[in-house]
């Protein structure tokens, strides 16, 4: 059934969804959880704060499903959405300034070394991404997390696909900076 | 230099299927809410729908019917015959109904003429 449905256009599951279909509504959170959170990570920051953003973002989608027109690019519709929730996340965490969300990334004593091992690399990778702007970090990991073109990513963002490849080669050369070329090849050898 | 890809997976939220499936399950669970409206409303749209062909044909009938008495009386208003059927229903000259339906006033000699004729 989920096979079945991973072959279906999103146009046909945003009507089914629209419906009150909750398989339909599962395969379009599954099939654009990544490059939601990808932009949602962009402009956030962290990855907790991200995932935040998405499941804020997917409710609010699935409750104005109506104001979609055009259902199969439902994709560059969400991520309007995933935007608009990640400015207002920030606003709100600027205002409330509570406790940083640093401390939920921190390992609890159960975390095996190799959770460790991951999560210093996820702050790492955080830490090199805020050196980017917001746009370059939107190209970067859509095109390298999410696996987008840039045509796609031009599509998404309202720049063009020249653009895209700008940002996205500025945005892997800071990232190389920061990161250390050694720390990278010790990671892709892993 | 810069074309090889950067390797985010320590970031992917896929990565870890059980991990994963727990977001989407989170977000499925404050979407129910949601998707158990969006049915009840879909079965109220079939309710309607299944009720709008016989609605349609009984709205139609009436406007029908509606329609055919409303120009039936409107027509009876203006009709010079009805004026004419009156006028001789309740023993009167013809002249009297052409009067009536004209706007000039008959003078004496018609009068006495019309008076005549009903006698």
């Amino acid at each position: 059934m989920a096979e079945q449905r991973a072959a279906v256009g999103d146009a046909s599951l945003v009507a089914e969804a629209r419906r009150g279909s909750a398989a339909a509504f599962e395969t379009l959170v599954r099939r654009h959880y990544r490059a939601a959170f990808s932009v949602a990570l962009a402009l956030c920051g962290n990855a907790m704060d991200a995932e935040d953003v998405c499941q804020d973002a997917f409710l609010r989608a699935l409750e104005r499903l109506e104001d979609c027109r055009h259902p199969d690019r439902f994709a560059a519709w969400l991520l309007r959405i995933v935007r608009n929730r990640a400015h207002n996340f920030r606003d709100y965490r600027r205002v409330r300034a509570g406790v940083p969300l640093e401390f939920a990334d921190a390992p609890s004593p159960s975390d095996s070394a190799r959770d460790f091992d991951r999560i210093e690399l996820r702050e790492q990778l955080e830490a090199a991404l805020a050196e980017l702007n917001p746009t370059e970090r939107e190209v970067v990991l859509l095109h390298d997390l999410e696996g987008w073109r840039h045509r796609a990513i031009g599509d998404a963002l309202g720049i063009s696909e020249g653009r895209s490849r700008q940002y996205l080669f500025h945005a892997r050369r800071k990232l190389r900076t920061s990161l250390g070329g050694e720390a990278l090849r010790e990671h892709l050898n892993e | 230099m810069s074309e090889e890809r950067i390797d985010f997976e320590p970031l992917d939220p896929t990565t870890d299927p059980a991990r994963f499936d727990e977001l989407v399950r989170a977000i499925g669970d404050r979407a129910a809410g949601e998707l158990v409206r969006r049915q009840a409303r879909w079965t109220a749209i079939g309710q309607i729908a299944r009720w709008q062909r016989p609605l349609l044909a009984a709205a139609t009938i009436t406007a029908l019917i509606s329609g055919a008495v409303l120009w039936q009386t409107r027509r009876g208003e203006s009709s010079k015959e009805t004026a004419t059927e009156v006028a001789e229903a309740l023993g009167l000259p013809g002249a009297v109904a052409t009067w009536v339906q004209g706007e000039g006033t008959p003078t004496i000699g018609q009068l006495l003429v019309a008076l005549g004729e009903g006698q």
